[in-house]
């Protein structure tokens, strides 16, 4: 009876380990095929969309639209993405791997959004630059091509959001269904926070965003603690694979791991084995991590064997501007941070930076609040996952502190997980506490 | 002779030398060459995708968007279709690292890449 149970543990987490390296092996292939199933979709429908689009005033030539409910803030993205759409290379495997996107060439160095005004109402390709955008897996790309046989760009945005603001609906329901107050203070916090209403339409940001609220819908029905080792790799490396493949440097992979980090916390706290949750958690963020770190190099890879080596030299040389530090970099962080923290301060940078002080202090308080007011170790672990997930955030900041400033705007998002985890922790102390005074 | 001067000596450089002798059969290159390919001047300040007047770039380095540096051109130069597939006419390339190096150090100097 007890070797047939050690027998029977090894051989379903061999079975997870196989099925793991089976889904990121197939991850690729998959994208790879999507995305030449979506070059099916004739130029011209895309450039007659993109004409309408800049006729009824949906999209503009100016890059950044800040504080904009209709049109959102990150239009440079926006146009990026169906530029993408837009050019094809001769040969359909190279846009199915690498989308080509265009760059100025004098006298016309314009920027990118009035070259695809400009390149949908007819002028010529040869006077523009094009290159391969090797670096991302370009899955928005797809989405984006997909959808737009069907809707006009405003159209798109309207999905987006709209199902931005249903997703994260749809988890305050079950939460509140299900009595499950961190959750439903995760869900409140993203929906007031996160941008939705500036970002959630933007296809740069919200085909990720959905892959998030995904991931805590399905942890508002199921507990990640109770799956079969074969159901829970499934899902973490299916997770895993839709952040990577969405992610455009806008923060898809540390909102995924945060959120992942976060919710696996809240699951071993409401669990009685912490050896069970704390292998959970590691096994979860260790998925997580080896699934976004080997898709993104394969994708380098491949992109290598089929354009050249000079792949990876481009690879290496963004990672290092990514990476590097600039001047005065605190100082600059917390500028740039600060002009765009009306973004996730509902219009206001005073409640944004206010939300944000007020969520760290909840944050940390109920944090010691719990670590004092109980030795239940499964609750110590959860909490304590809770507090490392809103430090993925500043570790991002730490990692990628050029990124971080250059791309302000829309980095800003970030900061409303720790807000969210201040809201869920708060949740796990009262929660504790009622079950306390019932006994 | 300030140039000269400020070459490496030795076997490499003199392989160096008549490198830079085969660049200059298609390239124009400082105060010599042809003009067939593009001019090499300024070499180290341009991407592959530059725009030169007058000369029909490469689509496969033209879409590269390759930053010349000591590095890219140091592996460009080893094997110049394994790093851009897809290009026409060109090099099969240096394999020697020391001639290579030379080269590059002829190149910086001659062309101003420091």
């Amino acid at each position: 009876m007890i070797a047939r149970s050690v027998l029977r543990v090894p051989r379903s987490w061999a079975a997870a380990a196989l099925l793991a390296l089976a889904m990121m092996a197939a991850s690729l292939p998959l994208l790879f095929a999507l995305s030449w199933l979506s070059l099916q979709v004739p130029e011209d429908l895309v450039r007659q969309r993109v004409q309408a689009a800049f006729a009824n005033g949906t999209l503009r030539d100016d890059l950044y639209l800040p504080l904009d409910r209709t049109r959102g803030v990150h239009q440079f993205n926006d146009c990026l993405i169906l530029t993408m759409v837009l050019l094809r290379d001769e040969d359909p495997l190279h846009s199915a791997i690498s989308p080509l996107y265009m760059r100025g060439t004098p006298p016309r160095q314009a920027s990118v959004c009035p070259k695809l005004r400009e390149l949908a109402n007819g002028a010529d390709r040869l006077d523009y630059e094009e290159s391969y955008y090797h670096r991302y897996l370009n899955a928005y790309r797809v989405a984006t091509a997909a959808l737009l046989p069907a809707l006009s760009v405003e159209g798109i945005r309207t999905l987006l959001k709209g199902g931005s603001y249903a997703l994260l609906a749809a988890v305050l329901a079950v939460a509140v269904a299900r009595r499950n107050w961190p959750l439903a203070g995760i869900a409140t916090a993203l929906a007031l926070f996160y941008g939705v209403e500036y970002f959630g339409m933007s296809p740069s940001h919200a085909f990720a965003d959905w892959v998030v609220y995904g991931l805590l819908l399905y942890a508002g029905f199921r507990n990640l603690m109770d799956l079969t080792p074969v159901r829970f790799t499934a899902v973490v490396v299916a997770y895993a694979s839709l952040c990577i493949w969405f992610e455009f440097l806008t923060g898809a992979v540390p909102m995924g791991l945060a959120v992942l980090t976060g919710v696996l916390g809240l699951h071993a706290a409401a669990r009685d084995d912490w050896v069970h949750g704390t292998h959970r958690l590691l096994l979860g963020g260790g998925l997580f991590l080896a699934t976004v770190g080997s898709a993104l190099l394969l994708k380098q890879a491949i992109a290598a064997q089929v354009f050249g080596s000079y792949v990876w030299d481009m690879f290496n040389s963004r990672v290092a501007a990514h990476t590097g530090t600039e001047k005065d970099t605190p100082a600059m962080v917390w500028a740039t941070l600060t002009t765009q923290m009306g973004h996730i301060g509902l219009g206001d940078a005073g409640v944004g930076h206010a939300a944000i002080l007020a969520g760290l202090g909840v944050l940390g308080l109920s944090y010691m609040w719990i670590m004092l007011a109980t030795r239940r170790p499964t609750l110590r672990l959860g909490a304590t996952a809770v507090l490392l997930s809103a430090g993925v955030v500043a570790g991002w900041y730490l990692a990628l502190p050029s990124h971080s400033i250059r791309h302000a705007i829309f980095m800003v998002r970030l900061c409303a997980w720790p807000i969210a985890a201040g809201l869920a922790m708060a949740g796990l102390a009262v929660a504790h506490q009622c079950r306390h005074m019932a006994r | 002779m300030v140039i000269a001067a400020a070459l490496p000596a030795g076997p490499a450089a003199a392989e160096a030398e008549t490198a830079w002798a085969g660049c200059l059969a298609c390239h124009r290159g400082e105060a010599g060459g042809n003009a067939a390919a593009p001019p090499l001047d300024g070499l180290f300040r341009r991407r592959s995708s530059d725009p030169l007047p007058g000369f029909v770039r490469s689509r496969a380095l033209h879409r590269a968007n390759v930053s010349w540096t000591r590095h890219t051109l140091d592996r460009f130069l080893t094997a110049p279709r394994a790093y851009v597939h897809g290009m026409g006419r060109c090099t099969l390339g240096i394999k020697e690292a020391a001639e290579r190096h030379a080269l590059l150090d002829l190149l910086e100097t001659r062309l101003g890449g420091r």
